[in-house]
Protein backbone atom coordinates (compact mmCIF):
# COMPACT_ATOMS: atom_id res chain seq x y z
CA UNK A 1 0.00 0.00 0.00
CA UNK A 2 1.40 3.20 -1.08
CA UNK A 3 2.25 6.09 1.90
CA UNK A 4 -0.59 8.55 0.89
CA UNK A 5 -3.16 6.01 1.00
CA UNK A 6 -2.06 4.90 4.58
CA UNK A 7 -1.99 8.59 5.74
CA UNK A 8 -5.74 9.37 3.97
CA UNK A 9 -6.76 6.17 5.97
CA UNK A 10 -5.88 7.33 8.91
CA UNK A 11 -7.13 10.73 8.41
CA UNK A 12 -10.80 8.89 7.58
CA UNK A 13 -10.62 7.41 11.07
CA UNK A 14 -10.15 10.76 13.28
CA UNK A 15 -12.80 12.12 10.86
CA UNK A 16 -15.61 12.44 13.67
CA UNK A 17 -13.25 12.27 16.59
CA UNK A 18 -13.66 16.26 17.03
CA UNK A 19 -9.98 16.77 17.81
CA UNK A 20 -9.69 19.66 16.00
CA UNK A 21 -12.35 21.27 18.22
CA UNK A 22 -10.06 20.02 21.43
CA UNK A 23 -6.97 20.94 19.86
CA UNK A 24 -8.22 24.55 18.99
CA UNK A 25 -9.81 25.43 22.75
CA UNK A 26 -6.59 25.66 24.14
CA UNK A 27 -5.39 28.51 21.80
CA UNK A 28 -8.52 30.37 22.57
CA UNK A 29 -8.64 29.94 26.23
CA UNK A 30 -4.80 30.95 26.72
CA UNK A 31 -4.72 34.01 24.52
CA UNK A 32 -8.01 36.06 26.23
CA UNK A 33 -6.32 36.49 29.60
CA UNK A 34 -3.30 37.49 27.64
CA UNK A 35 -5.16 40.31 25.93
CA UNK A 36 -6.78 41.42 29.33
CA UNK A 37 -3.62 41.97 31.14
CA UNK A 38 -1.51 42.94 27.95
CA UNK A 39 -0.99 46.11 29.47
CA UNK A 40 1.23 44.41 31.97
CA UNK A 41 3.87 43.75 28.91
CA UNK A 42 4.48 47.75 29.42
CA UNK A 43 6.40 47.10 32.41
CA UNK A 44 9.55 45.10 31.33
CA UNK A 45 11.99 48.13 31.50
CA UNK A 46 14.21 46.06 33.90
CA UNK A 47 14.00 42.99 31.72
CA UNK A 48 14.35 45.00 28.36
CA UNK A 49 12.10 42.99 26.02
CA UNK A 50 9.65 45.25 23.93
CA UNK A 51 5.91 45.14 24.68
CA UNK A 52 4.98 43.32 21.20
CA UNK A 53 8.15 40.46 21.96
CA UNK A 54 6.99 39.99 25.74
CA UNK A 55 3.20 39.60 24.50
CA UNK A 56 4.36 37.00 21.93
CA UNK A 57 6.74 35.12 24.31
CA UNK A 58 4.37 35.19 27.08
CA UNK A 59 1.97 33.98 25.34
CA UNK A 60 3.47 31.17 23.99
CA UNK A 61 5.26 29.95 27.45
CA UNK A 62 2.30 28.23 28.87
CA UNK A 63 1.76 26.67 25.29
CA UNK A 64 5.43 25.39 25.24
CA UNK A 65 5.93 23.92 28.76
CA UNK A 66 2.68 22.08 29.79
CA UNK A 67 0.15 22.60 26.58
CA UNK A 68 1.83 20.97 23.70
CA UNK A 69 3.25 17.94 25.28
CA UNK A 70 0.12 16.99 27.09
CA UNK A 71 -2.15 17.53 23.79
CA UNK A 72 0.75 15.47 22.62
CA UNK A 73 -0.33 12.66 25.48
CA UNK A 74 -4.05 13.24 24.27
CA UNK A 75 -3.45 13.14 20.72
CA UNK A 76 -1.52 9.70 21.34
CA UNK A 77 -4.55 8.18 23.63
CA UNK A 78 -6.77 9.36 20.63
CA UNK A 79 -4.63 7.55 18.31
CA UNK A 80 -4.57 4.10 19.72
CA UNK A 81 -8.39 4.47 21.13
CA UNK A 82 -9.24 4.48 18.02
CA UNK A 83 -7.54 1.41 17.05
CA UNK A 84 -8.16 -0.91 20.55
CA UNK A 85 -12.06 0.47 20.66
CA UNK A 86 -13.41 -2.40 18.02
CA UNK A 87 -10.61 -4.21 17.74
CA UNK A 88 -9.30 -2.06 14.05
CA UNK A 89 -5.64 -2.71 14.69
CA UNK A 90 -6.80 -6.54 13.79
CA UNK A 91 -8.55 -5.20 11.05
CA UNK A 92 -5.72 -2.71 10.39
CA UNK A 93 -2.92 -5.49 10.50
CA UNK A 94 -4.34 -7.69 7.81
CA UNK A 95 -4.12 -5.16 5.09
CA UNK A 96 -1.13 -5.39 2.71
CA UNK A 97 1.04 -3.05 5.00
CA UNK A 98 3.97 -3.88 7.63
CA UNK A 99 3.10 -3.00 11.28
CA UNK A 100 6.21 -0.33 11.17
CA UNK A 101 4.64 1.85 8.20
CA UNK A 102 1.49 1.46 10.24
CA UNK A 103 3.59 3.58 13.19
CA UNK A 104 5.19 5.73 11.18
CA UNK A 105 1.96 6.26 9.29
CA UNK A 106 0.26 7.58 12.81
CA UNK A 107 3.46 9.37 14.55
CA UNK A 108 3.33 11.39 11.02
CA UNK A 109 -0.62 11.63 11.57
CA UNK A 110 0.64 12.51 14.95
CA UNK A 111 3.06 15.49 13.95
CA UNK A 112 0.82 16.88 11.33
CA UNK A 113 -1.78 17.52 14.28
CA UNK A 114 0.92 18.86 16.36
CA UNK A 115 1.89 20.97 13.42
CA UNK A 116 -2.49 22.66 13.18
CA UNK A 117 -2.01 22.78 17.36
CA UNK A 118 0.83 25.36 16.78
CA UNK A 119 -1.23 26.95 13.82
CA UNK A 120 -3.94 27.64 15.68
CA UNK A 121 -2.00 29.52 18.47
CA UNK A 122 0.02 31.37 15.61
CA UNK A 123 -3.62 32.38 14.15
CA UNK A 124 -5.15 32.83 17.70
CA UNK A 125 -2.05 35.12 18.83
CA UNK A 126 -2.52 37.54 15.40
CA UNK A 127 -6.10 37.84 16.54
CA UNK A 128 -5.17 38.65 20.27
CA UNK A 129 -2.40 41.11 19.21
CA UNK A 130 -4.94 42.72 16.79
CA UNK A 131 -7.06 42.94 19.83
CA UNK A 132 -4.18 44.10 21.97
CA UNK A 133 -3.54 47.08 19.77
CA UNK A 134 -6.76 48.14 20.00
CA UNK A 135 -7.31 47.95 23.45
CA UNK A 136 -3.83 49.93 24.36
CA UNK A 137 -3.42 51.86 20.88
CA UNK A 138 0.16 50.64 20.28
CA UNK A 139 0.87 47.92 17.69
CA UNK A 140 1.63 44.54 19.25
CA UNK A 141 1.99 42.67 15.86
CA UNK A 142 5.13 41.08 15.18
CA UNK A 143 6.53 40.46 12.06
CA UNK A 144 4.66 37.32 10.50
CA UNK A 145 8.44 35.89 9.03
CA UNK A 146 9.17 35.84 12.80
CA UNK A 147 6.50 34.32 13.87
CA UNK A 148 6.60 31.79 11.11
CA UNK A 149 10.16 30.67 11.77
CA UNK A 150 8.98 30.70 15.90
CA UNK A 151 6.71 28.80 15.65
CA UNK A 152 8.26 26.28 13.04
CA UNK A 153 11.14 25.79 15.30
CA UNK A 154 8.96 25.63 18.36
CA UNK A 155 7.36 22.60 16.27
CA UNK A 156 10.57 21.09 15.47
CA UNK A 157 11.53 21.02 19.35
CA UNK A 158 8.43 18.82 20.24
CA UNK A 159 9.31 16.10 17.64
CA UNK A 160 11.62 14.00 19.90
CA UNK A 161 9.15 14.12 22.97
CA UNK A 162 6.52 13.10 20.32
CA UNK A 163 8.32 10.08 19.53
CA UNK A 164 8.77 9.37 23.26
CA UNK A 165 5.13 9.62 23.66
CA UNK A 166 4.54 7.46 20.70
CA UNK A 167 6.60 5.07 22.03
CA UNK A 168 5.42 5.16 25.82
CA UNK A 169 1.64 4.57 24.58
CA UNK A 170 2.59 1.63 21.80
CA UNK A 171 4.79 -0.59 24.29
CA UNK A 172 2.34 0.60 27.15
CA UNK A 173 -0.84 -1.25 26.25
CA UNK A 174 -3.55 0.16 28.68
CA UNK A 175 -3.83 4.23 27.73
CA UNK A 176 -4.57 4.67 31.10
CA UNK A 177 -0.77 4.07 32.28
CA UNK A 178 0.51 5.42 29.13
CA UNK A 179 -1.27 8.66 29.32
CA UNK A 180 -0.75 8.59 33.06
CA UNK A 181 3.39 8.10 32.37
CA UNK A 182 3.08 10.69 29.89
CA UNK A 183 1.33 13.29 31.85
CA UNK A 184 3.62 12.64 34.65
CA UNK A 185 6.94 13.05 32.71
CA UNK A 186 5.69 16.41 31.91
CA UNK A 187 5.53 18.04 35.56
CA UNK A 188 9.18 17.67 36.32
CA UNK A 189 10.49 19.51 33.09
CA UNK A 190 10.26 22.59 35.22
CA UNK A 191 12.52 21.11 37.30
CA UNK A 192 15.39 19.73 35.20
CA UNK A 193 15.30 22.50 32.68
CA UNK A 194 17.37 24.32 34.99
CA UNK A 195 20.28 21.52 35.29
CA UNK A 196 23.40 21.14 33.14
CA UNK A 197 22.08 18.35 31.11
CA UNK A 198 18.53 18.65 30.09
CA UNK A 199 19.30 18.08 26.34
CA UNK A 200 18.86 14.38 27.46
CA UNK A 201 15.22 15.01 28.46
CA UNK A 202 13.36 15.49 25.20
CA UNK A 203 10.32 17.03 27.47
CA UNK A 204 12.29 20.08 27.86
CA UNK A 205 13.09 20.70 24.68
CA UNK A 206 9.97 23.09 23.51
CA UNK A 207 10.25 25.36 26.65
CA UNK A 208 14.74 25.92 26.82
CA UNK A 209 13.95 27.16 23.10
CA UNK A 210 11.54 29.60 24.47
CA UNK A 211 14.10 30.87 27.31
CA UNK A 212 16.84 30.81 24.62
CA UNK A 213 14.97 33.02 22.36
CA UNK A 214 13.54 35.11 25.54
CA UNK A 215 16.48 35.96 26.69
CA UNK A 216 17.89 36.53 22.69
CA UNK A 217 15.30 39.27 22.67
CA UNK A 218 15.67 41.24 26.29
CA UNK A 219 18.25 43.49 26.14
CA UNK A 220 19.48 42.88 29.70
CA UNK A 221 19.67 39.35 29.21
CA UNK A 222 22.37 37.15 27.95
CA UNK A 223 21.46 34.05 25.91
CA UNK A 224 23.08 31.01 27.46
CA UNK A 225 25.07 29.42 24.49
CA UNK A 226 22.95 26.67 23.02
CA UNK A 227 24.96 22.70 23.27
CA UNK A 228 23.77 22.72 19.38
CA UNK A 229 25.75 19.76 18.85
CA UNK A 230 25.05 17.74 22.11
CA UNK A 231 21.21 18.78 21.73
CA UNK A 232 20.98 17.26 18.22
CA UNK A 233 22.90 14.26 18.84
CA UNK A 234 20.99 13.80 22.07
CA UNK A 235 17.49 14.45 20.35
CA UNK A 236 18.40 12.46 16.84
CA UNK A 237 19.31 9.25 18.95
CA UNK A 238 16.55 9.89 21.04
CA UNK A 239 13.75 9.87 18.20
CA UNK A 240 15.56 7.47 16.13
CA UNK A 241 15.15 5.25 19.41
CA UNK A 242 11.98 5.68 20.72
CA UNK A 243 10.75 5.52 16.48
CA UNK A 244 12.52 2.16 16.13
CA UNK A 245 11.19 1.01 19.19
CA UNK A 246 7.47 1.39 18.59
CA UNK A 247 7.88 0.05 15.14
CA UNK A 248 9.07 -2.83 16.57
CA UNK A 249 6.58 -3.13 19.25
CA UNK A 250 3.39 -2.03 17.03
CA UNK A 251 0.87 -4.62 16.67
CA UNK A 252 3.28 -7.11 18.46
CA UNK A 253 0.49 -8.50 20.85
CA UNK A 254 -2.19 -8.63 18.20
CA UNK A 255 0.07 -10.62 16.13
CA UNK A 256 0.89 -13.37 18.38
CA UNK B 1 -22.55 -2.40 47.64
CA UNK B 2 -22.30 -0.47 45.67
CA UNK B 3 -18.58 0.19 46.89
CA UNK B 4 -17.32 -2.87 46.54
CA UNK B 5 -19.19 -3.06 43.04
CA UNK B 6 -17.04 0.24 42.08
CA UNK B 7 -13.85 -1.33 43.82
CA UNK B 8 -14.05 -4.75 41.74
CA UNK B 9 -14.88 -2.57 38.86
CA UNK B 10 -11.39 -0.92 39.14
CA UNK B 11 -9.64 -3.67 39.84
CA UNK B 12 -8.37 -4.85 36.18
CA UNK B 13 -8.63 -1.05 34.65
CA UNK B 14 -4.80 -0.34 35.80
CA UNK B 15 -6.01 2.85 38.51
CA UNK B 16 -4.33 0.67 41.22
CA UNK B 17 -0.51 1.39 39.95
CA UNK B 18 -1.57 4.79 38.64
CA UNK B 19 -2.89 5.83 41.83
CA UNK B 20 0.46 3.98 43.39
CA UNK B 21 2.54 5.71 40.74
CA UNK B 22 1.03 9.06 41.19
CA UNK B 23 1.78 9.48 44.91
CA UNK B 24 5.18 8.02 44.78
CA UNK B 25 6.17 10.35 41.93
CA UNK B 26 4.75 13.45 44.04
CA UNK B 27 6.16 12.12 47.34
CA UNK B 28 9.37 12.19 45.61
CA UNK B 29 9.34 15.48 44.48
CA UNK B 30 10.31 17.22 47.67
CA UNK B 31 13.17 14.86 48.78
CA UNK B 32 14.49 14.77 45.49
CA UNK B 33 14.27 18.63 44.93
CA UNK B 34 15.81 19.21 48.37
CA UNK B 35 18.13 16.42 47.74
CA UNK B 36 20.11 17.85 44.90
CA UNK B 37 20.31 20.99 46.12
CA UNK B 38 20.20 21.07 50.08
CA UNK B 39 22.22 24.02 50.70
CA UNK B 40 19.11 25.86 48.84
CA UNK B 41 16.87 25.40 51.70
CA UNK B 42 18.46 24.87 55.03
CA UNK B 43 20.30 28.47 54.26
CA UNK B 44 16.51 29.55 54.59
CA UNK B 45 14.55 31.16 57.80
CA UNK B 46 11.28 29.85 59.05
CA UNK B 47 9.65 26.60 59.26
CA UNK B 48 10.24 23.64 57.27
CA UNK B 49 6.42 23.04 55.93
CA UNK B 50 6.70 26.69 54.44
CA UNK B 51 10.01 26.06 52.96
CA UNK B 52 9.04 22.68 51.32
CA UNK B 53 5.58 23.44 50.38
CA UNK B 54 6.52 27.15 49.00
CA UNK B 55 9.38 25.04 46.65
CA UNK B 56 7.38 21.99 45.70
CA UNK B 57 3.34 22.19 46.31
CA UNK B 58 2.68 24.05 43.01
CA UNK B 59 4.37 20.82 40.83
CA UNK B 60 2.65 18.24 43.68
CA UNK B 61 -0.61 19.91 43.59
CA UNK B 62 -0.45 19.47 39.76
CA UNK B 63 0.20 16.19 39.91
CA UNK B 64 -2.74 15.08 42.03
CA UNK B 65 -5.00 17.39 39.82
CA UNK B 66 -3.73 15.05 36.94
CA UNK B 67 -3.93 11.97 38.74
CA UNK B 68 -7.72 13.23 39.27
CA UNK B 69 -8.26 13.65 35.86
CA UNK B 70 -6.59 10.38 34.86
CA UNK B 71 -8.40 8.51 37.59
CA UNK B 72 -12.20 9.67 36.01
CA UNK B 73 -10.98 9.09 32.61
CA UNK B 74 -10.63 5.16 33.42
CA UNK B 75 -13.36 5.49 35.36
CA UNK B 76 -16.10 6.14 33.29
CA UNK B 77 -13.81 5.18 30.47
CA UNK B 78 -14.37 1.38 32.15
CA UNK B 79 -18.17 2.19 31.88
CA UNK B 80 -18.25 2.95 28.26
CA UNK B 81 -16.26 0.39 26.93
CA UNK B 82 -18.10 -2.93 25.61
CA UNK B 83 -21.36 -1.09 26.38
CA UNK B 84 -21.12 -1.71 30.59
CA UNK B 85 -23.07 1.17 31.34
CA UNK B 86 -26.12 -0.21 29.01
CA UNK B 87 -25.67 -3.45 31.57
CA UNK B 88 -25.38 -1.38 34.78
CA UNK B 89 -28.22 0.36 34.28
CA UNK B 90 -30.46 -3.12 34.52
CA UNK B 91 -29.11 -3.04 37.62
CA UNK B 92 -31.20 -1.79 40.59
CA UNK B 93 -28.65 0.57 40.66
CA UNK B 94 -29.50 4.32 39.79
CA UNK B 95 -26.79 6.60 38.09
CA UNK B 96 -26.44 9.19 40.53
CA UNK B 97 -25.77 6.42 43.52
CA UNK B 98 -22.89 4.98 41.19
CA UNK B 99 -21.67 8.73 40.38
CA UNK B 100 -21.46 9.25 43.75
CA UNK B 101 -19.68 6.25 44.74
CA UNK B 102 -17.31 6.82 42.28
CA UNK B 103 -16.65 10.45 43.61
CA UNK B 104 -16.40 9.08 47.09
CA UNK B 105 -13.76 6.31 45.61
CA UNK B 106 -11.60 8.86 43.64
CA UNK B 107 -11.40 11.39 46.52
CA UNK B 108 -10.24 8.79 49.12
CA UNK B 109 -7.50 8.07 46.51
CA UNK B 110 -6.30 11.33 45.82
CA UNK B 111 -6.55 12.19 49.61
CA UNK B 112 -4.27 9.37 50.06
CA UNK B 113 -2.04 10.53 47.73
CA UNK B 114 -2.43 13.92 49.14
CA UNK B 115 -1.88 12.69 52.90
CA UNK B 116 1.61 10.30 51.35
CA UNK B 117 2.90 13.79 49.90
CA UNK B 118 2.38 15.34 52.90
CA UNK B 119 4.15 12.44 54.78
CA UNK B 120 7.02 12.59 52.08
CA UNK B 121 7.80 16.38 53.61
CA UNK B 122 7.53 15.45 57.25
CA UNK B 123 9.97 13.30 55.99
CA UNK B 124 12.15 15.65 54.63
CA UNK B 125 11.30 18.29 57.29
CA UNK B 126 12.77 15.66 59.65
CA UNK B 127 15.89 14.80 57.96
CA UNK B 128 16.89 18.34 56.49
CA UNK B 129 15.76 20.11 59.30
CA UNK B 130 16.31 18.04 62.41
CA UNK B 131 17.26 21.44 64.61
CA UNK B 132 14.16 22.73 63.93
CA UNK B 133 10.46 21.81 65.75
CA UNK B 134 8.93 18.89 63.40
CA UNK B 135 5.41 20.48 62.02
CA UNK B 136 3.55 17.05 62.28
CA UNK B 137 0.51 18.93 62.91
CA UNK B 138 0.76 21.83 60.18
CA UNK B 139 1.50 18.86 57.49
CA UNK B 140 -1.24 17.09 58.62
CA UNK B 141 -3.40 19.89 58.55
CA UNK B 142 -2.38 20.67 54.89
CA UNK B 143 -2.96 17.13 54.14
CA UNK B 144 -6.83 16.65 54.90
CA UNK B 145 -7.45 20.48 53.90
CA UNK B 146 -6.02 20.04 50.43
CA UNK B 147 -7.63 16.45 50.10
CA UNK B 148 -11.01 18.46 51.02
CA UNK B 149 -10.37 21.13 48.26
CA UNK B 150 -9.45 18.49 45.44
CA UNK B 151 -12.86 17.22 46.08
CA UNK B 152 -14.72 19.67 43.72
CA UNK B 153 -12.36 18.63 41.35
CA UNK B 154 -12.75 15.52 41.41
CA UNK B 155 -16.37 15.29 41.51
CA UNK B 156 -16.70 18.19 38.21
CA UNK B 157 -14.07 15.97 36.13
CA UNK B 158 -16.43 12.78 36.51
CA UNK B 159 -19.30 14.68 35.33
CA UNK B 160 -17.38 15.57 32.62
CA UNK B 161 -15.88 11.79 32.09
CA UNK B 162 -19.84 10.75 32.31
CA UNK B 163 -20.99 13.00 29.32
CA UNK B 164 -17.77 11.72 27.30
CA UNK B 165 -17.53 8.22 25.66
CA UNK B 166 -14.29 8.54 23.80
CA UNK B 167 -11.82 8.92 26.75
CA UNK B 168 -9.68 11.56 24.79
CA UNK B 169 -12.16 14.13 25.24
CA UNK B 170 -12.39 13.63 29.16
CA UNK B 171 -8.38 13.59 28.89
CA UNK B 172 -7.95 16.83 26.80
CA UNK B 173 -10.65 18.91 28.77
CA UNK B 174 -9.22 18.02 32.08
CA UNK B 175 -5.58 18.67 31.14
CA UNK B 176 -6.93 21.84 29.80
CA UNK B 177 -8.82 22.89 33.07
CA UNK B 178 -5.35 21.84 34.96
CA UNK B 179 -3.46 24.42 32.42
CA UNK B 180 -6.03 27.08 33.05
CA UNK B 181 -4.90 27.36 36.78
CA UNK B 182 -1.72 28.56 35.42
CA UNK B 183 -3.19 31.50 34.23
CA UNK B 184 -5.44 32.55 37.11
CA UNK B 185 -2.63 32.02 39.66
CA UNK B 186 -1.77 35.51 39.47
CA UNK B 187 -4.86 36.55 39.46
CA UNK B 188 -6.78 38.26 42.49
CA UNK B 189 -7.77 35.72 45.48
CA UNK B 190 -11.43 34.94 43.44
CA UNK B 191 -9.85 33.58 40.55
CA UNK B 192 -7.87 31.12 42.65
CA UNK B 193 -11.50 29.59 43.95
CA UNK B 194 -11.85 27.84 40.83
CA UNK B 195 -12.26 24.00 41.33
CA UNK B 196 -9.06 23.51 39.55
CA UNK B 197 -7.41 26.25 41.51
CA UNK B 198 -8.62 25.44 45.17
CA UNK B 199 -5.66 22.50 45.79
CA UNK B 200 -3.04 25.12 44.85
CA UNK B 201 -3.47 26.97 48.15
CA UNK B 202 -1.29 26.69 50.86
CA UNK B 203 -3.12 26.36 54.40
CA UNK B 204 -0.24 29.00 55.94
CA UNK B 205 0.08 31.58 53.40
CA UNK B 206 -4.21 31.86 53.94
CA UNK B 207 -5.80 33.90 57.14
CA UNK B 208 -8.80 32.49 58.84
CA UNK B 209 -11.66 34.39 56.79
CA UNK B 210 -9.58 32.94 53.36
CA UNK B 211 -9.19 29.60 54.56
CA UNK B 212 -13.48 29.38 55.90
CA UNK B 213 -14.13 30.77 52.29
CA UNK B 214 -11.99 28.46 50.56
CA UNK B 215 -14.20 25.20 52.42
CA UNK B 216 -17.26 27.00 51.91
CA UNK B 217 -16.49 27.42 48.21
CA UNK B 218 -15.15 23.74 47.63
CA UNK B 219 -18.40 22.47 49.47
CA UNK B 220 -20.63 24.89 47.19
CA UNK B 221 -18.87 23.80 44.09
CA UNK B 222 -19.43 20.16 44.80
CA UNK B 223 -23.32 21.03 45.07
CA UNK B 224 -22.89 22.07 41.30
CA UNK B 225 -21.89 18.63 39.44
CA UNK B 226 -23.98 16.54 42.16
CA UNK B 227 -27.10 18.69 40.53
CA UNK B 228 -25.97 18.47 37.22
CA UNK B 229 -25.92 14.05 37.87
CA UNK B 230 -29.12 14.34 39.42
CA UNK B 231 -30.43 16.07 36.19
CA UNK B 232 -28.49 14.25 33.65
CA UNK B 233 -29.38 10.61 35.15
CA UNK B 234 -32.97 11.96 35.92
CA UNK B 235 -35.95 9.91 34.05
CA UNK B 236 -37.61 12.61 32.58
CA UNK B 237 -34.11 14.68 31.12
CA UNK B 238 -33.21 10.93 29.81
CA UNK B 239 -36.55 10.22 27.97
CA UNK B 240 -36.05 14.20 26.03
CA UNK B 241 -32.64 13.44 25.32
CA UNK B 242 -33.63 10.17 23.73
Amino acid sequence: MKWTTLFQVELTKIRRSKILLLLILPSLILWIPNVMNSSLNFQMDDIGISPENSFLIQGFMGLAWFLYPAFLVVLTVMLWQTERSGRGIVKMLSLPASPSAFSLVKFLLLLGLSAIQVFFSVVCYYGAAFAASRLNDYDFLVSPLFVGRFAFFLWLTCIPMAALFWMISTCIRTSVFSAAAGLALIVPSVLLINTKIWFLYPVCYPFYYLIHEYSKLASTMTPDELPLAPWILSAAAFTVACLAASCIRFGKKEIQ
Amino acid sequence: MIFSLERKKLKRTGFYPVFAGCAFFAALIPAVNTGVRPETFTALSGSPTAILLDANWEIMAMLYLLFAVVGACVMYHAEYSDRALLKMASLPISGISMFLAKCVLLELFCAAAVLAGCLSCLGCSLYWFPERTLPVQELLLQGVFSSALLFPFAALMLLIASCCANMWVPLGVGVLLVFAETLFRSGSFVLRLLPFSLPYHILSELSGAQTGICLGTAAGELLIPGLAMLLLTSPRVRRIAE
